[in-house]
């Protein structure tokens, strides 16, 4: 009884974290396809490659039509058109390269010519499924008619080889044919760095990696620090003002970033901050409202007995600190490393605003680089996105036991 | 002192690590990539160049400068590139302390903003003496670059979009190759609107399966003169609205809206997104659906590479041809110290040889003119580059004015009215009768003509409104000095006013917080606390109140940060009262926060409720809701962008089951709630601490209840929620305090920043004002005052909350 009535909470569950996966899953595939995979229309739900096949084809006995470029002539046409003309068509070829692009030519308009090589190579000839059969589709031609429009098929044997003459097919449903295929080589790309797909050298994404990671772990070990130091101040010493100190403290949870932005920016710049690491830095050993808040509840936590023995043993306030509160402070301490580490490691407007030097690029500013109006970098866009996720996604697994225990002690008590 | 001196070695040794580590990070502060010439060992001078772009343009500017120390060995260049997005508010942040680049590079449309704020050295004697003569380069380029009749900056390459075609989707239609568009000869407007419906495919259902053209950049700006209609009087700081009677105006966005939505088998209604993964429009011919656009030189190579047969033509011209350019160029910082070493490289950069560059690798037009033929002969051999020098001849300099305000005011309208036509052209098709899902011919004649009559109508109705925008931002520009009560009687009552109100708030917050103290009575009061608290002190001193008071001093002034700040008074703040970026700003973020506190909180009560069930995996569960809220950043943007995409999304693959048809989520009408539904998968952290909240909550209280026989949702009302009532209040303020400065979810679907808050102004955060204000239109002293109100907004809202959870929130603390 009592088991199914715990059914429907674990559907709910199971939704809800499928639908909260999703992105993840989603972007690690993308993270894997090919620029080719990326465009597949539908979008595949795994790295996928469309089938394709290489034909070769023998130009002795084909005819050539040149008028600046050149025509392949794939098959003969018997009035497929309706419009009581013969004729054939013809591949599109730019170069060697064969276009997609089929043309019907009426008898007279072909004029033969000599072929330039004796083998074209077709590379990549895609292969469909239509009625049940595999088919190397070499071209497709779409027509308009009354109704709408004809759409016709050249295909051939699905084999790689020669190409013989291919048959037309017309108005058949038809669909490509997708395989797995995983190209983990996105993330070696990336890990060399933006620049590298293009082939100028690169401080590569590591760089990124160790810059962030730099700055976080400073982050982490200052905002530890000094946020605690603060919280104990909070919570266990009495001083005039406290009460209005705090409020100013919390008060200052309000103030937009875009307020100080711009002061703050002329201030670092005098004192000769700007492009080093130290703006986003120190800072951090100022204490921030919301770790101090977190603290201060979970001092306020322990019993008052515990200072005061400490305090009958003769020990400063500072030793009570330093060995008896802060070891003690360690779920806490977790929760406010973790929320520091990934706030510092996802800023984008500070290292934008005070590093310059491209050695400074942090990940957040990096991943900006592999957009390029030149050149098609969206797997290694994903791949670097993916790269940026995992050292957070690392911390978490590794903290998640302490966040529950460290949040459920800071005084967030019914 | 005693406090320190027991300090052990353990504590010691991280304040000396870390020490060490700082002094090690600001040793290292050389500058950014430095080109030098080693072999001249004698005294150099360091010039700093700063340019947007990719990998490509790093490349670029890595050979030129390379090739500029060789010819002068005595200058080290010191070279940034920055993505699009980020380097307007880098030059901003490093013209405001003095750390500009001496060689900046522009572009048009921002560089009236720049030049009217002084940022700007002015060339005219520097070419006179080193013998550069202007006339080598396209008239047109060169008034881009001039102000007042001055010569501000030097043109490296000219930037204009002409028509692309695919070949094949001609071919496939049977359009006999004589009858083409040719390169050298644009088509008449007419000649073009038949093309385009001949391209138009439609499938047997009625929908539309290829469209003939995608009307993409600069194209409602270029074809909306195709009767000789301008906006203002000159392109180049204009003094005077033209908008207002326009009958030539009138007549040209009719025409091209009627095109867009009436008939839409003529320019296809297509987003101009759609079909372009990366949302441009440059390259649209990649998606077959396309069969003609408009694109750029530099987007040619790339057409090629994914291998699309392209044709270029002209664009179509109307009685009055007419075309727009865009120009990028290279500068002089105004205040720059070494100003002829930063001349021979401006010169340089702009010089034959390195205009033959931008030609060969077809970055856009050379703007010198002899440079020419390497477009048209260029090293990727690609034809039919010469449809852009036809352009060219028939071209405008694109408008730039001294306030971005002025340029806004024009392109706000053109979104709006697109948007407004765009609404009654979905709505309107959407209600017409169906058999078999086919639209008769005879209603669709019928929609066609009231739709017509419906755009006339509106462009008319609304062409007043786009004059008065104008006029408004160009008066505004030029506004006469403020009266002494606007100076000085009005800043000091609002901050007596201020300093009164925050009087009140301690007192009101203080009176709730007493009983706090209580539970720490036994304590002496001493002065060791000051040395705990004294880092944050010191940080709140340093880094929070200074530069807030810094903030209000500045919101008094009209600083740009290029010249010294002068007291204006209160005239930003009276200036704020009448913009319609604050009202937009409010309305969109007071929306936004109505939504995302109930899905944080309901979203949150909602998890943890489920996973204080008595189940199993609670730890897994947790661990994979909270999971998505700790990724809210850059790398987010990447991946929503790509699930939320129209044509390759995931999401609108997803809705297909469901027969749900394509929607483009990042539109100005859906734009808005896909940021309100990327906050859903953030409610973890929500999840998470009303999650520890209850279980917190008393077990012996449910047992209670069980006895009694209370349903579970009986409990969770009548015992959760009043129990939990602290933890909800905490969670409501800090939901309301984050979702007031609600900030970066703009810059997911903008590509740059200069048009942030789009679509549409639909993301336009009251942040975004901020940022905006700041950053692309250098007011710092409005935007000062723009960040005062925010915080005086997020004080009021957030004690009024506190004032009235005295009266619901259960129990004796408050967190």
């Amino acid at each position: 009884m009592k088991r199914l009535r715990t059914v429907p909470i674990y559907v709910a569950l199971l939704l809800v974290c499928t639908l909260f996966v999703f992105p993840f899953y989603w972007v690690i595939i993308s993270a894997l396809k090919s620029v080719h995979g990326l465009d597949l229309e539908p979008p595949a739900m795994y790295p996928a490659e469309q089938l394709t096949v290489k034909k070769t084809v023998s130009t002795a006995n084909r005819e050539f039509e040149a008028d600046g470029s050149d025509w392949l002539r794939l098959a003969r046409s018997d009035d497929l058109l309706g419009s009581g003309k013969h004729g054939a068509y013809y591949l599109h070829l730019d170069g060697e390269k064969p276009s997609q692009l089929v043309s019907w030519f009426g008898d007279s308009a072909v004029k033969p010519v000599r072929p330039k090589a004796t083998e074209i190579k077709l590379d990549s000839v895609p292969v469909h499924e239509a009625s049940g059969k595999r088919v190397a589709v070499v071209a497709k031609s779409v027509r308009q008619n009354d109704n709408g429009f004809d759409e016709l098929l050249f295909t051939a044997s699905p084999q790689e080889g020669a190409l013989g003459d291919t048959q037309i097919l017309k108005n058949v449903p038809h669909q490509e044919i997708r395989y797995f295929s995983a190209h983990f080589d996105n993330f070696a790309k990336a890990l060399k760095g933006p620049e590298a797909s293009i082939g100028t050298e690169s401080s590569g994404f590591l760089l990124f990696m160790r810059n962030s990671l730099f700055i976080a772990v400073m982050a982490v070990v200052g905002q530890l620090f000094s946020s605690s130091l603060v919280a104990f101040g909070f919570a266990r010493t009495r001083f005039k003002g406290r009460e209005l100190l705090f409020i100013i403290l919390i008060a200052t949870l309000m103030v937009p970033a875009q307020v100080t932005l711009i002061p703050l920016f002329t201030i670092y710049k005098s004192l000769g901050w700007v492009d080093s690491f130290l703006p986003l830095i120190v800072p951090q050993f100022t204490a921030g409202a919301f770790n101090v808040f977190l603290m201060r509840q979970f001092m306020l936590g322990f019993p008052r007995e515990l200072d005061e023995s400490a305090e009958i043993d003769g020990a400063s306030p500072w030793r009570t600190y330093r060995s008896i509160i802060f070891p003690n402070c360690t779920p806490v301490l977790i929760v406010v490393g973790l929320f520091t580490f990934v706030a510092s490691w996802q800023d984008v407007l500070g290292p934008l605003i005070y590093l310059d030097n491209p050695k400074y690029r942090t990940v957040s500013l990096g991943l900006e680089y592999f957009r390029s109006p030149y050149v098609d970098n969206r797997p290694l866009l994903m791949a670097g996105a993916v790269l940026s996720m995992i050292p957070v996604a690392i911390l978490f697994l590794v903290a998640q036991r302490y966040i529950m225990s460290g949040i459920a002690t800071t005084g967030m008590k019914g | 002192m005693g406090l320190w001196e027991d300090g052990d070695v353990k504590f010691a040794g991280v304040v000396k690590a870390f020490t060490l580590a700082m002094a090690a990070c600001s040793a290292c502060s050389s500058r950014a990539e430095i080109v030098e010439n080693r072999s001249f060992s004698g005294p150099k001078t360091t010039i700093r160049y700063a340019l947007w772009g990719g990998a490509d343009e790093v490349g670029t500017a890595r050979l030129f400068c390379q090739q500029f120390v060789k010819l002068h060995p005595e200058v080290r260049l010191d070279v940034a590139v920055y993505p699009w997005g980020q380097y307007w508010a880098k030059l901003q942040t490093q013209m405001a302390s003095g750390l500009a680049p001496d060689v900046m590079a522009f572009y048009s449309g921002s560089f009236g903003e720049w030049v009217a704020r002084g940022a700007l050295y002015p060339l005219d004697d520097l070419a006179k003496q080193s013998g550069f003569t202007v006339k080598d380069y396209y008239p047109q380029a060169i008034e881009n670059c001039s102000w007042d009749g001055k010569l501000f900056t030097i043109p490296t390459d000219i930037a204009i979009w002409s028509m692309v075609y695919s070949t094949d989707r001609l071919e496939e239609s049977g359009i006999p190759k004589s009858e083409w568009p040719r390169a050298d000869k644009a088509m008449t407007w007419d000649e073009f609107l038949k093309l385009s419906k001949r391209l138009t495919l439609r499938g047997a259902d009625g929908k539309i399966v290829q469209y003939g053209m995608s009307a993409g950049q600069e194209w409602d700006l270029a074809m909306c003169g195709m009767y000789g209609g301008s906006f203002v009087d000159r392109p180049v700081n204009p003094t005077k609205s033209t908008a207002a009677n326009n009958e030539a105006l009138i007549r040209g966005f009719t025409e091209l809206f009627q095109n867009q939505y009436a008939d839409s088998t003529t320019l296809g209604a297509a987003p101009l997104s759609a079909g372009a993964f990366t949302n441009n429009s440059d390259t649209i011919l990649i998606s077959p659906k396309f069969a003609m656009g408009t694109t750029g030189p530099w987007a040619l190579r790339q057409l090629r590479d994914a291998g699309v047969q392209f044709g270029v033509t002209p664009m179509p011209q109307g009685p009055h041809p007419h075309n727009l350019i865009s120009v990028n160029s290279a500068g002089i910082y105004a205040h720059s110290k070494h100003v002829k070493e930063a001349w021979e490289f401006v010169a340089f950069l702009t010089s034959g040889d390195r205009e033959k560059e931008v030609g060969l690798r077809m970055k856009g037009i050379p703007s010198l003119i002899s440079a020419t033929p390497y477009l048209i002969h260029n090293s990727y051999n690609i034809p039919g580059a010469e449809a852009f020098l036809e352009d060219l001849k028939i071209a405008e300099p694109t408008m730039t004015a001294d306030a971005t305000a002025i340029v806004s005011a024009r392109d706000n309208w053109l979104n709006s009215t697109d948007e407004a036509i765009e609404a009654e052209h979905d709505a309107r098709l959407g209600s017409l009768p169906k058999t078999n899902g086919k639209v008769s011919a005879a209603d669709y004649q019928k929609y066609v003509a009231a739709m017509n009559d419906f755009i006339a109508k509106t462009v008319r109705r609304r062409m007043p409104e786009m004059d008065a925008n104008l006029s408004k931002a160009i008066y505004e520009d030029h506004l006469p000095p403020p009266t002494p009560l606007v100076k000085f009687v009005l800043p000091l009552l609002a901050v007596l006013g201020l300093i009164g109100v925050g009087a009140v708030y301690v007192r009101g917050v203080g009176k709730t917080r007493q009983s706090e103290a209580a539970g720490l009575e036994g304590e002496k009061v001493g002065k060791t606390g000051y040395w705990f608290i004294s880092p944050w002190l010191i940080g709140f001193s340093c880094f929070v109140l200074g530069p807030i008071l810094a903030a209000v001093a500045l919101s008094f002034t009209d600083w740009n940060m290029i010249r010294s700040p002068h007291w204006i008074g209160f005239q930003n703040y009276l200036q704020m009262a009448t913009d319609k970026n604050f009202l937009i700003g409010l309305k969109v973020t007071f929306l936004y926060a109505l939504l995302v506190i109930p899905i944080s909180l309901l979203g949150g009560l909602f998890t943890a409720g489920l996973l204080t069930m008595k189940i199993r995996g609670t730890d897994l569960f947790k661990a994979i809701i909270y999971f998505p809220a700790l990724f809210t950043g850059a790398e987010t943007a990447v991946l929503w962008t790509n699930m939320l995409n129209k044509e390759h999304g995931v999401l609108n693959y997803i809705l297909s089951w469901l027969h749900i048809s394509p929607v483009d989520w990042m539109d100005a009408r859906h734009a808005f709630f896909s940021v309100i539904l990327m906050n859903v998968f953030w409610i973890g952290g929500a999840m998470i601490i009303y999650y520890a909240g209850m279980k917190q909550i008393p077990a012996a209280l449910y047992e209670a209840a069980e006895l009694d026989g209370a349903t579970v949702s009986r409990k969770f009302l009548s015992i959760t929620i009043p129990m939990l009532s602290p933890v909800i209040l905490f969670m409501v303020v800090m939901t309301t305090i984050g979702s007031f400065q609600v900030f970066t979810p703009a810059l997911f679907f903008t590509d740059s920043s200069a048009s942030i808050g789009s679509p549409d102004n639909s993301l336009r955060f009251y942040a975004v004002n901020i940022y905006d204000k700041a950053f692309n239109n250098l007011e710092m002293g409005g935007a000062c005052s723009y960040a005062i109100v925010l915080f005086l907004i997020i004080f009021a809202i957030t004690f009024v909350q506190l004032k009235l959870a005295n009266r619901f929130v259960h129990s004796e603390n408050i967190a």
